[in-house]
């Protein structure tokens, strides 16, 4: 076990009423493992992304655990935290625009990460992150370290991001979205790239998107309104989905006869009573509308919140 | 219905040296009463550029359409104020669509005042029966834009057009902002409505998925260039066009099947690559690839494809 | 969120201080206790009769002041009511063409943007008969510039949002379309604008009249200040306390007033500040 959160809770406190982001969450990653965390605009799914790299603000609630390894990251300081952050564990932002320096090569970028985690002298690091675009695929590598950001595309970009973060090493990768955005040609190289590199590296991946969910994951878990309401083995996900949103997930793509769910998604301010599925849900009970249900274990390592699962 | 000839749109700039993107270069097709046209690419390759230009929102180079057998770069200002409410755009950004200043009910009021077809008295009736009729509650007349979802906004979007009763619908990425569960509530509702009355769409997008559930033809565009259209069944099952076949292939990704990653990015549209535009990236390119620019042929019934070795 | 609340007070405040100021103009002839031009007895200390006392001819300075208000707002809110409509409409027209009509606008408010205009002011006020109309037009036609350029650039960025290209779509004229989804949306800019403009012109006009260039006959704040200025040994004796201070008190708490309501305004009229920054999952 690479990654332990258990009971995790993240709350904000907003003029209009208090936001309940991330609402009691269990959720391990393995060695090796890529676990998807699929959910819809305003799931909280981002924010539980932040929360593991304790790059939100420091007005949030956060409760729970979060066990890296051995350490609880919510329990340590800030300087440990930012040595974990670019040794141990690496974010693949979505947006690779606004995460690159302008007006720094892109080479220069990287060397820098390099150099204050590893501490390694200019000319090395230099040579090191030559070596990383090299690896990420980017052709003539020593030439396109000289060149800034803008001269490179949007898919060429995310490989420098990846690079980036695979710079110093890490053993987890916390991905948002790292193929939003993109063409679908450039989408696939991209794919293709993470699935190299999670070979050797644990990664969970934020993203609304089934197909890269698919292409990537070992494991599955489906954020609604703050909480998670399946996880299980990727394949059981797509071929026996237990749980009424999921199904009305997958049956919404077009590919699958484009059946949508009716209604939206609730507002993580004002929650539905009961089960926070329930308004949209067909099969929707008594006993949906009055208790709030438990995650359970229906097969070994297939869980779902659901009476009716 | 309407008969799109050798449109082409060159973008200029730099003042002292100019260069010309070839953002669409030479783009024929036709689309038949109450039939879906899917037109497909990758960001950059003109697609938005084709929907504009048929509208006159941007100025052509070249080319004529023919909408219904009017020529619509020839009519002057007010021929084509009085012919636009035949022709609507939905676009892909539904928050931006509206005036953020304008309540829901004064925005679908809005083409109502502005032809005056119904009388005063009826508008709000009409109104009503618009916003039920896009699956929205009489309720959200009274709000603005930014208190709806962007899904409900583009339903607003939707009723609005619906108050002109277009002939032709050019949709633009309708749903790429949206939730999948969303996307698919939008996607029924536009079948619905073109069912129901008789629509005939331009659908543009980038999603293969969706294009194909859309349309019953699909055009797919590569660097301002049109370089396979035919029926949605042909084109799925018997793409002929290399990059038809990758686009394709990118999207089926499913885990399992190896998928056939196209290597390379689309050339920039200020440099476009001599010969076939695709070429520096096709797979199976041959000599006469990088020197002669393929035509337009067809290979099945309806189905045409420019490619020299397809 | 206390921001908001801070910047209520202060919009209040500044309501406050406008209205008093604006009715004290209004109403001037009845609130002055004497005809400002009327002649007592000269350098009288502040007394049950003269409040603020008597100037060099004997006129008694609180009407004087008084009156000035009337003359030192009258100025400021016609330079910039003028110059706001003027910028405006040049604005809207530059953005919305964006042809050869807009390209010449743009490089006209980039010539008159390089002079350098408050020596030019002087220079003009030096010149020309000395009256308030002659200033008013000098400042309308060095204030509408700024208002034109932001004008501009903001109908530039909303002729790109998809509604204005719906309104097309629908049928709207350009006419329709300016009025209608580009001028109410400009409006919370050119509020803000004038309200700058205004306090701008409050200080220049103070400035030129303290020069001595202001109209003799009506005098605003400025030029009472300048007469007491130019009385020999005005700052040894204690006269200024009562002549120079009060028009200059009035004229801080005036750009005081329009800036705390301009602060306001500009937060209750852009969504974008009053949104509040919420978490994007």
């Amino acid at each position: 076990m690479i990654l332990k959160i258990s009971k995790l809770k993240t709350h904000f406190s907003t003029p209009d009423g208090l936001v309940r982001a991330v609402d009691t969450i269990d959720l391990s990653i393995r060695e090796r493992e890529t676990v998807g965390l699929i959910g819809e605009t305003g799931c909280g799914k981002t924010v539980l992304g932040l929360t593991i790299t304790r790059l939100l603000q420091s007005s949030t609630t956060v409760k729970g655990t979060i066990i890296y390894k051995e350490t609880n990251l919510l329990k340590i300081s800030e300087t440990e935290m930012r040595r974990i952050r670019g040794d141990e564990i690496a974010m693949i932002l979505q947006n690779p625009t606004t995460s690159l320096n302008p007006v720094m090569r892109v080479g220069e970028q990287i060397a820098e990460v390099i150099r204050l985690h590893q501490g390694l002298n200019k000319k090395d690091a230099a040579e090191k992150a030559i070596k990383m675009l090299g690896s990420v695929r980017i052709p003539s590598p020593s030439q396109r370290a000289n060149e800034y950001p803008h001269e490179f595309s949007g898919g060429m970009k995310q490989r420098v991001m990846i690079a980036m973060g695979l710079a110093c090493n890490p053993s987890l990768i916390i991905a948002d979205e790292p193929t939003k955005g993109l063409d679908v040609t450039i989408k696939s190289q991209i794919i293709k790239l993470l699935k190299e590199v999670t070979k050797e590296k644990a990664m969970l991946l934020i993203t609304h998107d089934l197909s890269v969910a698919r292409a990537l994951c070992d494991r599955i878990a489906l954020m609604y309104a703050g909480e998670l309401v399946e996880c299980a083995p990727a394949g059981e996900i797509f071929d026996a989905p237990r749980h009424p949103y999921t199904r009305g997930f997958l049956g919404s793509l077009p590919r699958n006869g484009l059946v949508p769910i009716p209604g939206m998604s609730p507002s993580l301010i004002n929650l539905p009573q009961g089960c926070r599925f329930h308004p949209r849900c067909a099969n929707a009970k008594a006993i949906c509308k009055r208790k709030h249900p438990g995650m359970t274990e229906i097969e070994d390592g297939h869980f779902v919140r659901c009476f009716d699962a | 219905m309407l008969e799109v000839t050798e449109l082409t749109k060159y973008f200029s700039s730099g003042l002292i040296r100019k260069q010309y993107q070839r953002a669409v270069d030479g783009v024929s097709f036709t689309i038949k009463n109450g039939e879906t046209l899917g037109l497909v690419g990758e960001s950059g390759c003109g697609k938005t550029t084709v929907g504009r230009l048929i509208l006159r929102l941007t100025k052509p180079t070249d080319g004529t359409v023919l909408f219904d057998g009017i020529d619509l770069f020839a009519l002057n200002r007010r021929e084509l104020l009085a012919i636009r409410p035949r022709i609507q755009m939905i676009f892909q950004d539904p928050d931006s669509s509206l005036n953020p200043r304008m309540k829901i009910g004064t925005s679908i009021a809005e083409p109502l005042k502005l032809h005056g077809t119904i009388p005063e008295v009826k508008r709000k009736q009409r109104i009503k029966e618009l916003i039920e009729t896009v699956g929205l509650n009489p309720e959200h007349i009274n709000r603005y834009p930014y208190q709806l979802s962007g899904g409900q906004n583009q339903r607003v979007v939707l009723a609005r057009i619906l108050a002109l009763n277009p002939d032709l619908i050019i949709a633009d990425e309708p749903t790429s902002s949206l939730d999948v569960s969303v996307q698919a509530q939008i996607l029924n509702l536009m079948r619905d409505l073109q069912k129901e009355f008789n629509h005939t769409y331009l659908f543009i997008s980038h999603d293969l998925d969706v294009v194909r559930i859309m349309a019953d033809r699909i055009a797919v565009m590569y660097l301002g260039r049109l370089i396979e259209i035919g029926e949605t069944r042909d084109i799925y099952d018997h793409a002929k066009h290399p990059y038809t076949q990758a686009l394709l292939s990118a999207a089926a990704v499913d885990g399992k099947t190896e998928q056939n990653v196209l290597e390379g990015e689309t050339s920039s549209p200020l440099d476009t690559p001599t010969g076939c535009r695709f070429n520096t990236r096709c797979p199976y390119r041959e000599e006469i690839c990088a020197i002669k620019e393929p035509e337009l042929v067809e290979v099945g019934r309806d189905h045409y494809v420019a490619c020299h070795i397809a | 969120m206390t921001g908001v609340k801070v910047n209520n007070v202060l919009g209040s405040l500044g309501l406050g201080i406008l209205a008093i100021l604006i009715t004290v103009a209004i109403f001037a002839p009845q609130i002055a206790p004497y005809d400002p031009h009327d002649t007592y007895k000269w350098m009288e200390r502040p007394s049950s009769e003269h409040l603020l006392g008597t100037n060099d001819v004997g006129n008694d300075i609180l009407s004087e002041v008084i009156y000035g208000t009337r003359v030192s707002l009258f100025i400021a809110f016609t330079v910039s009511i003028t110059a706001i409509i003027i910028g405006t409409a040049l604005g809207l027209i530059a953005g919305y063409s964006s042809g050869v009509l807009g390209f010449l606008i743009m490089r006209i408010v980039d010539i008159f943007l390089t002079i350098p205009r408050m020596v030019l002011i002087i220079v003009l006020a030096a010149f020309l008969t000395q009256s308030i109309w002659n200033l008013i037009v000098i400042f309308i036609i060095f204030g509408w510039m700024m208002t034109a350029r932001i004008v501009r650039s903001e109908v530039l960025t909303l002729r790109s949002q998809y509604y204005v290209d719906s309104a097309k779509m629908l049928g709207g004229s350009d006419r329709y379309i300016i009025w209608r989804h580009i001028l109410p949306n400009v409006v919370p800019l050119v509020v803000v604008q004038f309200i700058m403009e205004a306090s701008h012109v409050i200080i220049a006009e103070a400035g030129i009249s303290f020069l001595g260039l202001g109209d003799p006959v009506a005098r605003s704040w400025g030029t009472i200040f300048n007469y007491a200025f130019e009385y020999p040994n005005i700052i040894l004796s204690d006269a200024w306390m009562w002549w120079m201070l009060p028009p200059g008190l009035c004229i801080a708490a005036t750009v005081l007033g329009l800036t705390f309501v301009g602060y306001a305004l500009e937060e209750r009229l852009n969504p974008k500040l009053k949104t509040v920054v919420g978490m994007e999952a």
